[in-house]
């Protein structure tokens, strides 16, 4: 495991989320570390995706802040923003990559923004990403032609282009089949062991939290703070309260 | 300030100095860093190197402080350009963690394979496509308006199923929202053609007839033309937007599997609304096309009543009542059109703004067709008219 819990690459410290006047997130503090799997869970409507948006710089915090490499990345001024998105990659729910582009072209897009590679050197940069997530045979294929799980992987491949530190997933086993969503977890474990990446992935699939997370934060949509830290197997073991006692071991709410 | 890109070539760059250039063995040593930035100021000069070298090669990599999978990428190059040409390939002294990340990336990864590429089809190829898209989408066509039909049928036979509220609000979008667009061009193009009618017309002391010009050419053409037009362009090219959406979200499929039949859901109320709509608009653009000219007579000296006079003698109501059919049958076809491409939409976003776009053109298209089908059969009948005794 590469964690390093002395190092931490992502501080979140007293954030404070919110949706005009209405409070999704009330004072949030945790860090990730450095090369590990990190996992934000929760029931539907918790704040997961929100507090990933507000990780990722699209949204300004209405309190605390959020710091990549002990910088300043929620109330960095837009050339540093600029300069510190490059640490990292997002996939998003659906993929989001842009259907009028062949495969190839989504993941060559932020190569062609951001380095001054020749051309057959970023398309052996994305062979390469492509080969990374099982994609080499369809560098050539538009989204439309690929099925849920492909284009997750295609996603996956983008956010990898320019090499970040940390790659950030929202719900990436979401809407996939079994084995789909257990091949992906691989890729994710493989991409964390080989180039010691930090991930950080919002999800609420039980069986992708256990073969992924080295660690996980429960949140809640009542208090609209932390309510869980730790392993998760741990947590289904010894669970703290009964709301993540129901999550972890997929019993309805009693209360 | 500096672009990203700029600062990335000026990030730590990378650098090779050739060792020994035997007649078997080229030796390259590379210092600094295998980044984006570095690999991109190497990649060109090393890899034409070893390309023109055509013997084996050795890479001293002692002085390479750093490789991410960018730089494991170009070391994988080098040794693919010295592996194709038969020559062997070696990597000297490259430290174990980026040996590591070496590792990860085998030679045959950062080969793109290339099935699936598409090839750009021949001019026979394309022209046949294209026939064959527009054979198709006639076809179409005709299917939509038989449904469209049926759908109208079905409404009248069980004229409780519509949704009478739905209607007035899409004729408040399609209609009301849509006057002042509609009166502003209306109106100035009635006052440009009266100003440019008047000159010529003087020369001949025939400038009273501007305003039998003007309330003819916009009573009979211009009135349903122009507004109809507007229409494709405001409402025609919303529900194509509207309904292309909703057929990329799959909305349509689920009316289909709740036993709904998405035109008579969706298309039906829409060219109703439109039914209305374009009557409505096309009154006020006659009304102030030749009102303009009104308002350029009297600035040119004639008197109310002369024009009022001029008017009634020479335009009469079926000069009215031409425009006013054609607008009604504007009205179903631009609202069909707009919703027949919007169901035609295909995957992903930007099937939607081709559905738009398509709604729009085809609209005008089909405007200006029947438009001198019309003209052609008035003309025709006002012809045998005349001359019947």
């Amino acid at each position: 495991m590469n964690a390093n819990s002395q190092n931490p690459i992502i501080s979140v410290r007293e954030l404070v989320a919110k949706y005009g006047d209405r409070t999704v997130l009330d004072r949030i503090t945790f860090e990730v570390n450095r090369g590990e799997i990190f996992i934000i869970l929760g029931g539907s409507g918790c704040g997961k995706s929100t507090l990933l948006k507000y990780m990722i710089g699209l949204y300004k915090p209405a309190g605390g802040q959020v710091d990549i490499d002990d910088e300043n990345f929620s109330g960095a001024d837009e050339e540093n923003y600029n300069r510190m998105l490059r640490k990292i990659g997002v996939m998003y729910q659906s993929g989001a990559l842009f259907g009028s582009m062949t495969i190839q072209e989504n993941v060559r897009l932020p190569l062609d923004e951001y380095t001054s590679l020749p051309l057959e050197a970023k398309n052996a940069v994305v062979a390469s990403k492509l080969a990374l997530v099982g994609l080499q045979d369809s560098a050539f294929k538009l989204p439309s032609e690929l099925s849920g799980g492909m284009i997750k992987r295609a996603a996956i491949a983008r956010a990898l282009a320019l090499n970040p530190a940390i790659v950030f997933l929202d719900e990436p086993s979401a809407g996939l089949d079994p084995i789909t969503s257990a091949g992906l977890d691989s890729t994710i474990i493989e991409l964390s062991r080989n180039l010691g990446i930090t991930f950080v992935i919002v999800t609420h699939e039980l069986a992708s939290i256990y073969a992924l997370a080295d660690r996980c934060i429960m949140l809640d949509a009542k208090t609209k703070g932390i309510i869980a830290t730790g392993k998760p197997a741990d947590l289904r073991d010894n669970p703290p309260n009964d709301l993540v006692k129901s999550f972890f071991h997929r019993q309805p709410l009693t209360s | 300030m500096p672009s990203a890109k700029e600062t990335a070539s000026q990030s730590p760059v990378a650098s090779f100095e050739i060792l020994n250039d035997s007649a078997d063995l080229l030796e390259l040593k590379i210092s600094g860093s295998l980044n984006a930035g570095g690999v991109a100021e190497l990649w060109t000069p090393t890899t034409q190197k070893i390309a023109q070298a055509g013997k084996n090669i050795r890479v001293d990599a002692s002085a390479v402080n750093l490789c991410d999978s960018t730089g494991a990428v170009f070391l994988r190059d080098l040794q693919r350009l010295a592996v194709s040409g038969g020559h062997q390939f070696q990597i000297d002294n490259l430290r174990p963690e980026f040996a590591k990340t070496l590792e990860i990336f085998p030679i045959d990864s950062i080969v793109p394979k290339k099935n699936g590429v598409r090839r750009s089809p021949n001019l026979v190829i394309t022209v046949g496509e294209a026939t064959w898209n527009l054979i198709e989408d006639l076809r179409n066509q005709i299917i939509f308006l038989g449904q469209l039909s049926a759908a109208l049928y079905h409404v009248m036979l069980h004229p409780r199923q519509l949704h009478v509220k739905k209607i007035l609000q899409i004729f408040q979008a399609a209609a009301v929202e849509g006057l002042p667009i509609v009166g502003l061009i209306s109106l100035l193009t009635g006052l440009i053609i009266a100003s440019q009618s008047v000159g010529p017309l003087r020369t001949y002391g025939a400038d009273i007839h501007v305003i039998y010009l003007v309330s003819l050419i916009m009573f009979r053409e211009l009135g349903p033309i122009m507004t109809a037009i507007l229409l494709a362009g405001r409402t025609g090219s919303a529900f194509a937007a509207e309904i292309g959406t909703m057929k990329v979200n799959e909305e349509l499929d689920a009316l289909k599997t709740m036993g709904l039949d998405p035109v008579r859901f969706l298309v039906v109320e829409r060219v109703i609304a439109g039914f209305w709509a374009m009557p409505f608009l096309t009154i006020y653009s006659m009304l102030l096309g030749s009102g303009a000219a009104f308002i350029v007579m009297l600035g040119n000296g004639y008197s109310l009543s002369a024009l009022y006079v001029e008017l009634t003698t020479y335009c009469n109501v079926t000069d009215v009542m031409e425009g006013m059919l054609k607008s009604f049958f504007f009205g179903v076809l631009v609202t069909g059109v707009g919703c027949l491409r919007g169901i035609q939409t295909r995957a992903g976003a930007s099937s939607v703004g081709i559905s738009t776009t398509r709604a729009v053109v085809s609209s005008i298209i089909l405007i200006i067709a029947s438009d001198c089908i019309f003209t052609f059969i008035s003309t025709t009948l006002r012809a045998t008219t005349v001359s019947m005794p």
